[in-house]
């Protein structure tokens, strides 16, 4: 009986993320940076490529917020054009590590024995190989830019998500509810894709969601390293680096992307945080740093 | 006719070398509740999960299990499934834990046609719960387990369970995570569904209640089998005897353990099993395993 509710509360969401301060925070955050790189570019107008020789590098203003850069750009058009490009990218790359992590590692647990085994140390594998280094081999063979960044991230990212959903499906296919699934007709295959993939892919999207803020960092790093977005498109680890030349003199050129990275990293965690619930976080996260 | 379910001469032996069921014979007619009894580790579960094609892998059977004339023991998965939820159907022991708690009770009824990618006619999980007696079909079958109680929730296991009325159903414990009020009322349900039922229980009461014929499993054999009036009324087998002593009765004190525990199933057989526990154990119940005979496995039992 008491193995029942604690398996129930467990699988049974908290009410509402929006009943911890953390959840609130995250969210709060989370909506302010979507809703900025959104609605904020029609809304604001300005062209993010236009260039005005006349203001080259002038400090936050009513006509420029942010300021503008060397070209006479505004800095807050391109940071929050920029953001589109980042914030899609690390979407891409943290649903497609999702799926692809998910089939995987459910695959492995319906397989069970030589399959198992197979697949376990494929994921391994990858695994053992750091991000950053693949996604810079992948950029290094194919070339920069975005798509080939997102590639490289994709590489590795799916591992951890399918360490994850492998361990959560083995115990999942071993539930009477899996069993009385099969005991109705469905095979072994259907039964998982049927019961177990939803429960497992449910907490997956609470890592996803704390792994979101590490990919916009990941790619704004590798971004920084000139091999993401190339001029003259913005994106903010291709802002940071246009700064740095004009650090002292126009310090608003490199925190601003900086800050707005800064946030969206908060804004993840906190709300992957309160999703996860207490006690759920902190193993979350120690898992995932160790495989990044 | 050909019975629904039929055991002959069945041996199971896990890949760990324990050989949890020895020679077991049994059929279950149809419409007919065949009670297996005995205490944890018997070999009745196994005996259950080898009829439905679920042992673990690794795990060897001899010996014939037939489900409509259908062999299991060593079928494919895809004949397996076939057989499955048309043919027999299980019963679990706790209705919250089969019901997926992601999905509705009514998507867990539904199962029953899914899973054989079949779409359920219309009304027709509605009309299952309706059968079982439960109140306001229509809308509670779109209410998640959490909601139901357990004894509703168990009619509606029943009722995807018995959706294709297989011609046999096995319950394995339906009862025991129920409060015992409920229960009579579920194997009511089960009778009612006019399948061939192998009822899987350590409920005396119940199985006294509900059973045609009783089967008496001790460390993997049958050691009585008959008719549940007559077993349970006059049990032959001294272990027989001893679960009804063990059983609780209000008025009578503390009910009588039975010293010792279970043998170990990784040994052949030497002798009578029960020999070690037996009030009426002698040299020759140590040396000759006693054979089911006028049912009852026993060198004492006197065949009425």
């Amino acid at each position: 009986m008491r193995v029942r509710l604690l398996d129930r509360a467990q699988r049974m969401p908290e009410r509402g993320v929006l009943h911890t301060p953390r959840g609130r925070v995250g969210l709060a955050l989370a909506l302010l940076v979507l809703l900025g790189v959104t609605a904020g570019p029609p809304l604001l107008g300005t062209d993010p490529a236009a260039q005005d020789l006349s203001i080259l590098l002038t400090g936050p203003s009513g006509a420029h917020p942010l300021g503008t850069d060397q070209f006479g750009r505004d800095v807050l058009a391109r940071l929050l054009d920029g953001g589109r490009r980042s914030l899609s990218a690390a979407l891409v790359v943290v649903s497609g590590s999702l799926l692809i992590g998910l089939v995987v590692g459910a695959t492995a647990a319906a397989l069970q024995g030589a399959g198992d085994a197979v697949l376990g140390r494929v994921i391994d594998l990858a695994l053992g190989i750091p991000a950053l280094v693949a996604a810079l081999a992948i950029v290094g063979t194919l070339g920069p830019g975005l798509s080939n960044l997102v590639l490289g991230l994709l590489l590795t990212g799916w591992a951890a998500y399918a360490r994850i959903a492998r361990g959560l499906a083995m115990r999942g296919i071993d539930r009477l509810d899996v069993l009385s699934a099969r005991l109705a007709g469905r095979s072994l295959g259907r039964s998982v894709a049927a019961h177990v993939i939803p429960a497992v892919a449910a907490q997956l999207v609470v890592v996803a969601t704390v792994d979101l803020g590490f990919t916009v960092v990941a790619l704004a790093s590798l971004s920084y390293l000139g091999l993401g977005v190339q001029p003259p498109q913005a994106e903010w680890g291709t802002m940071l680096l246009e700064s740095q030349d004009f650090f002292v003199a126009a310090p608003w050129l490199l925190l601003a992307p900086a800050a707005v990275i800064a946030l969206t990293v908060a804004a993840t965690n906190l709300l992957g945080e309160a999703l996860a619930g207490p006690g759920l976080a902190g193993a979350e996260l120690a898992g995932r740093e160790t495989a990044t | 006719m050909t019975p629904p379910l039929r055991f002959a001469a069945v041996d199971v032996t896990y890949s760990s070398g324990v050989r949890a069921v020895r020679g077991v014979d049994l059929v279950v007619e149809a419409g007919q509740c065949v009670a297996v009894i005995g205490e944890s580790g018997c070999g009745k579960t196994t005996l259950a999960r080898a009829a439905l094609g679920l042992l673990p892998g690794g795990a060897a059977v001899t010996g014939s299990i037939q489900v409509g004339g259908v062999e299991v023991a060593g079928a494919r998965p895809a004949v397996l499934r076939r057989l499955r939820g048309r043919r027999i159907g299980l019963v679990t022991q706790d209705p919250f834990a089969s019901c997926d708690p992601l999905r509705t009770v009514g998507h867990h009824v539904a199962e029953a046609w899914t899973a054989h990618r079949m779409r359920p006619p219309p009304g027709a999980v509605v009309a299952a719960l309706d059968r079982l007696g439960i109140p306001r079909a229509e809308a509670r079958s779109r209410e998640h387990p959490h909601q139901w109680s357990g004894g509703m929730l168990q009619r509606a296991t029943i009722a995807a369970a018995s959706a294709h009325e297989p011609p046999v159903l096995i319950a394995d414990e339906p009862t025991s995570a129920l409060d015992a009020d409920r229960a009579h009322a579920i194997l009511a349900a089960l009778r009612a569904t006019h399948a061939g039922l192998l009822l899987i229980s350590h409920d005396l009461s119940v199985v006294a209640g509900h059973a045609d014929q009783v089967a008496v499993m001790y460390a993997g054999r049958i050691v009585e089998y008959g008719p549940a009036s007559r077993v349970l009324a006059a049990p032959l087998h001294p272990y027989t005897a001893a679960l009804r002593a063990a059983e609780p009765r209000p008025g009578h004190g503390l009910p009588e353990g039975l010293a010792g525990g279970p043998p170990r199933l990784d040994q052949p057989d030497a002798g009578c099993a029960f020999a070690p526990r037996c009030p009426l154990a002698d040299a020759r119940c140590r040396r000759e395993l006693p054979l089911l005979l006028s049912g009852v496995a026993c060198h004492h039992a006197v065949p009425a």
